[in-house]
This record gives C-alpha cells, structure tokens and sequence, in this order.
C-alpha cells in the first residue's frame, strides 16, 4: 500500500514538532472498496437505497514522543500530503498517561481466513448475484404472504496494513459479505461474514421470513406470570451483549464501572451455568470478527472470558492489560469475535417441545436502554410467538422483567443449536406481562 | 468556510455529470472533532481529529438512481465518482429499479452560504480545552464522594456543501457539542449508572456560567436519583397516571411521531393511509400541538436539509390535529405532504433519510412552575400537582424521571421507553428502580391532560436509523401529566 510506504518511511525519521520529537510509532491503515444496494417495500434502489459503490482509506495512529506525551490520530487518504499540519494538530493533542500502552514489535500471527476471492470479483465486477438475491427474496417472501419485502446486500474487498516503529509489519487482504431481509416490518434475518453467503444460508435466511412473517400475522394470547423464553441466537445476544460482554469490557472492569471487579476475575466468581463458556475468538475461518492481530498487535488468539461459568479476564486492550496486571486480549478489529461454548440441548425443536406454556421471541425493543451494571431488565417483547405444550401459537405482545444475572446461573436457563448461526440460541424462565 | 476551497471539485463532479448525462447531488463534507475523556481525576483520553469527504448522487433522466462516495475529494476522484454513481444507477435500471424524479421537480437554491452559529472546534487551545473539561469533572468529583467518575466531552464542527446539476450551490454547518458525567453507584443489590448530561452548539457549554450551573445541578439530581433507586422496590406494573420530565416528553414525540411522520416510511406508518399521512385527523387533545424544526445553538441544529433544500419548522400535529409530516424531496410527494427539506445523512457515506431535528410537544396554556425544572425533587413535584388538583390518592401516579432511551415501531405504534427512576407519588414519595414505559403511541398522545413549567428543549440524544446515527434533540414543558390509559403502561413486577 503507497500510503502505508510513504507514511512508514516519513515516521521512521523521527519527525519533530516545536522540539518534540517521535520517538515510537504504530500505524493502521486500510484501504477498502464496496458496493451494495438495498430494498424497501419491495422496490429495488430507490432514492434510499440506490446501488452504491464506496472508495476509501481509513485508519489510525498512536505516537509516543520523546517526552514520554502520546497522541492518537485518524488517517485518510490526505493523511500524507497534510501530515506536516496534522502531526502538529497531533503534537497539540498530546498527552500524559501513566499506563500508556506499549508500541509492540514483530511477532508471530496465527494464519487465518478473512479473504474470499469470490466476494472480491463480486466487488469489481458484475452486480447482478446482489441484485438476484433480492429479487429472490422478494419473490419468495411475497409468495409466502408477506406484503412489504425490505432487503440489502453488500460486500467489500481491502487491503489491511498494520506497522510499528518496533518492527511490527502485517499486511493481509480482506473481504466481507453481508445479506438481511425483513417483511412487514415485524421481523428480519441477517447474515454476516468475509465470504460469499453458501446456498443453505441463503435459503435459511429468506426462507425463516417466509415462514416466520405469516405466523407473526395471527394474535394471540397467552396469561402473564412465570413462563420460558426461547430465543433463538440474535436474541439471546442482545441478552448477553447487554449484560455479559458489556460487563466485560477491560475499562469498566478496572475503573468500578463493570458489574465485575479484578477481584471477581482472580476469584473466579461463577457468573454462569458450570457448562457455560465465553470465549474471545479472532481466528475462526471467515467470521466477521478473525483477523490475524488486534488493532494495536496483539496476536489474534483463542481467550476464554468466561470458563465453566467462571470468570477469566476481562477484555483487555494494551492499557488495561498493565493496569489489570493480566495479559492483553485478542480483541477483534472490527465484528465480534464472542464464541459461546455451553452444553446444547439436542436440537431446536426438542427445546420447544420441551416448553409447557412460554414465548418465542424474535424482537425485543427497549434493550438498549438497560443498565449493564445491574442486570435487571424490563423489555417489551413485541414480536413474539406463544407456545403452548410445545407447540407455537401466534403473536403475544409481552413485556419481560428479570435479572440476567440470576437467569445465568439458573440451571434451568439452557443454550440450544440454532439454524445456520454459529452461536446458539437459548431458553430461561422470567416473569412476562402479556397483553 | 472550508468547504469555500472545493469549487475545483465542485466542478469537476457537475461538468463530469453533465457529460454523462446525468443529474447529481453532491454533498462535501469537512469535519473537525475534538473529544476528551476524564476518568476519576485522570485524562482517560483526547484527540483532535479532522475528515473529509464527498457522496454522490447520480440520476439518470429516467429516474434511477445510483449512489458513490469516497474519503478523497480531489477533482479526479469526485469525477470518477459521479462516474460509479451513474453506472450503478443505469445497472439498477436493468434490474427493474425503483423510478423516482423528484429531483427534476424541485426548485433551485440560490447560491448562498449560511454562517455557523458556533465557536470552530479549533477556537481554543487544546490545552485551554483539556483545562475547561478538567474543572467540569473536577467540579463533579467534589459531588461524587469516592463513587467512579467518567467525563465526555466532544465538540463536532462539520461544514456541508451540497451542489446540483440544476445550479444549487449551498454551504452550511451542523456543529454540537456535549459534555456528559456518568457515576457508578453501588448499592447492597449491584451497580446503577447515573448519568447527567449539557449539550448546545459548542465548547461554551464548558465555560459559560449558565450551562455550567445547569450540568452541576443535573449532575447532582441523576446522584441522587441512582443512591435512591440502586436498593429500591421495583415499581409496580400497569397502567398509571404518569408524570413525565421533558426529556422523556422528547422521547414520547421523537420516537412515537416523530418517526411515524417520516415521508419515507408512510405505507407502513400509522399516521398513513394508501401510503399518504392521515392529513386533517384528529390524533391528540385540542390544547396539544407537536412541532418539529431546526434551533440554533441546538445539539441537532440543521439549516438546510442534506439535499440542498430549507430545513423547515413543521407542525406535524397543530392543536390536536395530523397537519404535515417531515417531508424530503424524495417521497413527500408520494407521503401527500409539503416538501420541508426534513433529510438528514450521518455523513456523506450514507444517503439522507427524512429525519428529525428539534422535536418537541408543546401544550397550550401550561401550569405555571415557579422554579427551574432542574431543581424540582420528587416532593416538590408532588406537592406542584397536588396543588394542582392532579394527585388523585385513589388513583396510582408515577413520576418516570431521567430518559435513558427509546424505540419504536412506526408501522403499529408500539414505543418503549426507559428512565433512570420511578417515584410513586400516589400516597407521599417512594422510589422504585426504572421499568419500561412502553404502550401504543397514539393512546399516549391522546392521554395528555397538562404541561407544567415553561418550554425546555434541549434534551438530547442520538437517533438510529437505517444504520445511521445522528444528534437529536428535543423536549417540552418541564413536565408532562398522561392520563391513567390501558394502552400505555409500566413494566415493573409481576
């Protein structure tokens, strides 16, 4: 990559600012090429979502001068040409932090997969497979008796540098590929990864809105009080993002704002289900979160969070890796890399044959408005399926209140494989206000 | 301003337009950001930063449209641009693409420039800055005691230049700036944030004597809010009369009409019909009017919408009664409403969507408050209905205090919202932890029987959109009351 030469080659000599000097780099660059396009109420492009194309180079910077000061900086493709003005505007920006983090050298990364060729030929060539899905989507959709198919398809093909002034060089190609649909508003199914969508996933993909849509169509009822949630993997990660992940992150945990202390971590608090395992995991094929480092070098890796239900460590950056006394993380550069490892019931279906009286929820509204911190919540499910002796009714409006922490450690609360996703899905007991 | 400099590029994308034969939008972009973090005394972080970049509409004369955007804004780029633009655009016509000329339609802007209300982001020193947030924190660490203490504060000055092929030629900015506390409280039963937050148009939210007075006086009621509630009962789930601070009166506006009124969602929305708003319905009390339109000084300030038209103040809902949507040049035509240049984009990687700016509900002949809204507790709040004859001891009233956020689903109605606390004021002051405040927009609207205080507008937040977030702003009188209605409740316990 030019910039990344010209960049590389300008810092290596140690540039000055009113007498400052930069003693220790690291530099992340990448330069990306999309196309998508978009469907809304069964109109392909349209004003907002017209057939786009997107060129561009981003990344960041950190520099360590020679007074011990650090800074942080963008990049872009201007970043070169102005770097005289921005190294000044960077130098004004500087700061001292005890824990700055540490500018790391060459290490060995794990070989991993984030590029497709397909999905780059798609990119550069012929648009006509995107276009196709939708269609496809719309016509199966609309068969199956939805009204308003929205849709889109993307993907993206880039080049990745990462560099240090310590000997740091990593530079791989990238690509992504995303697909959703939704209908009549009341339900959508999305899909994710650095290759091409397989024809299983595709079909899953539209074929659970053909099928969930219509039942979604029939009211029903079903009395409040205790009852199972079954979730299948999207919600059950708005649960765990909100009150799990959340709690996880490296600064909350060390500053007190977390729900866990470093305490809990060198205890091993149990937070979970003894069969019940959160792992970071930045090197499996194809997934939205692999990359062979993190943004500041960190070697991608396997790390478990959380272990038997027990915690492990936090999601540590460099920073919060010297403040927590613990080693850093391999923290994905993009997506999320969360691999949920928990004893599964046997299938899907034998999960909701199992549930006397409860709900499939699809949506929760409201999610982003809870407290991480304390992990009681209070949602409104409102696209949701009664189930009675484990069979599914139609729609029930509910709002849900509990605390997920307790849910976790419930043993009743139980993880179940889910269609195409890679994380599963899972089912616990809460209390439902149903209309 | 320093979108003046583009004029190379300008022209280069509507000279390349022009010979392809293509109509285009192209919006520029220079944005300059500052943002510091303080974390329990300690600079957490602090940057300077700066982007660029331009997004391109092309339209072909038959309708279609296609859309390219790039970080690089010279001359050669932009018309390589307009280039992609207009391929992508003619190939959507090979798949049966959505025709829409509402572009060929619409009036030219004269060339003009609007001055930015705000300080640049680079009015100050850094150092000046850093020092202006560090006394803000400093000054709440005196309140906080030992509890964990984060500030933010980020200041964003973005310039905006739209041209068209018809000759529009408009520059604009869309500065903001927050500065916001968040405290963790723990209690014997875990963890509650507690979060205060000032927004306006620049850094003078830090220093000038006004807003400082404002944030420290939040700051210490969202304290006290969390000590009160970390331990508390839950509240208790139904219907209630509810009393409502106006930021949640923001939220009620923002995400149960605001959205719902949206040129672009109108075959969905329930303020439609075939496609059109229900224009002439009647949908809220006769004293209740909802208006929606750009302040200056604001969070969510936008002159000019981010196709090169106005942005316009509109009444969505005038005394009670449906009048106007939020209408971009795209779709208000098809929506059965005025065009009021209501579109938005995140930046110019993304297309504009009809959005909102200041939103905010507004009640004709309000109760008077005799004292700022920051300063009412609970028991004075009470004490406020009581003498206003709207505490009924037989009849449960809530006071849901602190908006933490909201959604919504325009096609049914269906909103929820959170708060940071739930007072019972039915029969003296309990706090209760927040529950979700959730039911059918239309049955809210419908239930408000008094405003009490003067007009705040300025609780802010940020609206998600098709993938795109953007400031939002809003509010209404320091309190709204909402008659007990079966079709909104609270979801406390069982």
């Amino acid at each position: 990559m030019e910039l990344a030469d010209r960049m590389t080659e300008r810092l290596a000599t140690s540039p000055s600012v009113d007498g400052a000097r930069v003693a220790e780099w690291r530099l992340a660059l990448s330069e990306r090429r999309s196309v998508g396009v978009g469907m809304k109420h069964n109109r392909i492009g349209g004003p907002y979502d017209a057939p786009g194309a997107s060129i561009g180079t981003s990344g960041g910077l950190y520099l360590v001068w020679d007074d011990g000061r650090i800074s942080y900086g963008d990049l872009d493709s201007r970043s070169f040409e102005e770097l005289d003005q921005r190294l000044t505007e960077w130098r004004a920006a500087a700061y001292d932090d005890e824990w700055r983090p540490e500018v790391l050298g060459s290490q060995p990364m794990p070989s991993v997969e984030v590029y497709d060729p397909a999905v780059a030929a798609q990119v550069g060539g012929d648009p006509s497979p995107m276009f196709a899905m939708l269609e496809r989507a719309r016509r199966e959709c609309g068969a199956a008796g939805c009204e308003l198919v929205d849709g889109g398809a993307g993907a993206s093909v880039g080049e990745a540098v990462l560099r240090s002034s310590h000997g740091l060089d990593v530079t791989y190609e990238e690509t992504s590929c995303s697909v959703w649909v939704s209908a009549d508003e009341v339900y959508s199914r999305s899909w994710s990864k650095r290759r091409l969508i397989a024809v299983d996933e595709l079909d899953e993909v539209i074929g659970s809105v053909a099928r969930t849509v219509p039942r979604l169509a029939h009211q029903d009822t079903l009395a409040g009080g205790p009852l199972t949630v079954l979730m299948p993997t999207a919600t059950a990660s708005s649960f765990i993002g909100k009150f799990v992940m959340a709690n996880l992150a490296g600064a909350g945990v060390v500053n007190g704002q977390s729900a866990y202390t470093l305490h809990d971590f060198h205890t091993h608090r149990q937070v979970a289900g003894p069969d019940v395992d959160f792992v970071l995991d930045t090197t499996l094929p194809f997934e939205s979160g692999t990359s062979p480092c993190s943004g500041e070098g960190v070697p991608g890796g396997r790390t478990p969070l959380v272990e038997h239900g027990s915690l492990v460590s936090p999601m540590l950056d460099l920073k919060y890796a010297r403040r927590a006394g613990m080693p850093p993380s391999p923290l994905p550069r993009q997506g999320s890399a969360l691999q949920i490892v928990a004893a599964l019931e046997p299938s899907w279906e034998a999960a909701l044959a199992s549930i006397e009286r409860g709900l499939l929820v699809f949506e929760l509204l409201g999610m982003h408005t809870q407290d991480s911190a304390k992990g009681d919540y209070s949602v409104v499910a409102s696209q949701a399926l009664a189930i009675r002796d484990g069979v599914l009714g139609g729609r029930v409006k509910a709002t849900l209140v509990g605390n997920f922490f307790s849910n976790l450690l419930d043993p009743t609360t139980r993880f179940v494989p889910y269609s195409i996703e890679r994380n599963p899905g899972m089912f616990m007991r809460c209390d439902a206000l149903t209309e | 301003m320093r979108v003046s400099s583009l004029d190379g590029s300008v022209t280069a994308a509507l000279q390349r337009a022009s010979q392809l034969g293509v109509h285009v939008i192209a919006r520029f972009q220079d944005a300059q950001y500052r943002s510091f973090t303080f974390q329990d005394g300690t600079i957490e972080g602090q940057s300077g930063r700066r982007s660029r970049g331009i997004g391109v509409h092309a339209v072909t004369s038959e309708g279609w449209l296609g859309f390219a955007s790039s970080d690089a804004t010279d001359p050669r780029t932009v018309a390589q641009l307009v280039d992609m633009a207009a391929a992508a655009a003619r190939t959507s016509g090979r798949f049966g693409a959505d025709v829409n000329r509402a572009i060929f339609e619409v009036e030219a802007q004269p060339v003009h420039l609007v001055p930015s209300p705000a300080e640049a982001a680079d009015g100050r020193s850094m150092e000046a800055h850093q020092r202006a947030v560090r006394d803000v924190h400093e000054e709440a660490r005196g309140e906080a005691g030992t509890a964990p203490l984060r500030t933010s504060h980020s200041v964003t000055d973005v310039e905006w230049r739209i041209a068209r092929s018809d000759g529009t030629d408009v520059q604009f900015s869309t500065p903001n700036a927050y500065v916001s506390h968040e405290l963790t409280v723990r209690g014997s039963s875990g963890a509650v944030a507690a979060r205060a937050s000032l927004s306006g148009g620049d850094a003078r939210i830090l220093t000038d004597a006004e807003p400082r007075r404002r944030l420290a006086q939040r700051f210490r009621v969202s304290r006290d809010r969390a000590v009160q509630t970390v331990d508390a009962p839950s509240a208790p789930s139904g219907p209630a009369r509810l009393v409502i601070d106006y930021a949640l009166a923001k939220g009620l506006a923002h995400e149960a009409f605001g959205h719902a009124s949206e040129s672009d969602g109108m075959e969905t929305s329930l303020l439609g019909a075939e496609g059109r708003l229900k224009v002439g319905e009647r949908v809220a009390p006769a004293d209740v009017s909802i208006i929606d339109g750009p302040l200056v000084g604001d969070f969510a300030y936008q002159p000019i919408s981010a196709n090169g038209l106005t942005r316009e103040t509109v009444s969505i809902v005038d005394h009670g009664v449906l009048r106007a949507g939020l209408g971009d040049l795209f779709s208000a035509g098809q929506a059965g409403m005025p065009v009021s240049g209501a579109c938005r984009a995140e930046s110019v990687f993304s297309g504009p969507l009809p959005r909102m700016t200041n939103i905010r509900i507004e009640v004709d002949q309000p109760l008077p408050l005799v004292m700022p809204f920051d300063e009412v507790t609970p028991a004075v709040l009470r004490g406020v209905l009581q003498q206003h004859g709207l505490l009924n001891t037989r009849a449960r009233t809530l006071y849901l205090s602190g908006y933490r956020g909201g959604q919504v689903n325009p096609k049914t109605g269906d909103f929820v919202f959170n708060c940071a606390a739930i007072y019972d004021l039915t029969d003296g002051v309990r706090a209760c932890k927040p529950a979700i405040f959730s039911g059918r927009s239309l049955s809210a609207l419908q239930s408000i029987i008094a405003g009490l205080g003067p007009l705040y507008l300025d609780a802010m937040g940020f609206c998600g959109k098709s993938g795109q977030t953007v400031p939002s702003s809003g509010g209404s009188h320091a309190f709204l009351v909402l008659e007990r209605n079966p079709d909104v409740s609270i979801g406390g316990e069982g």
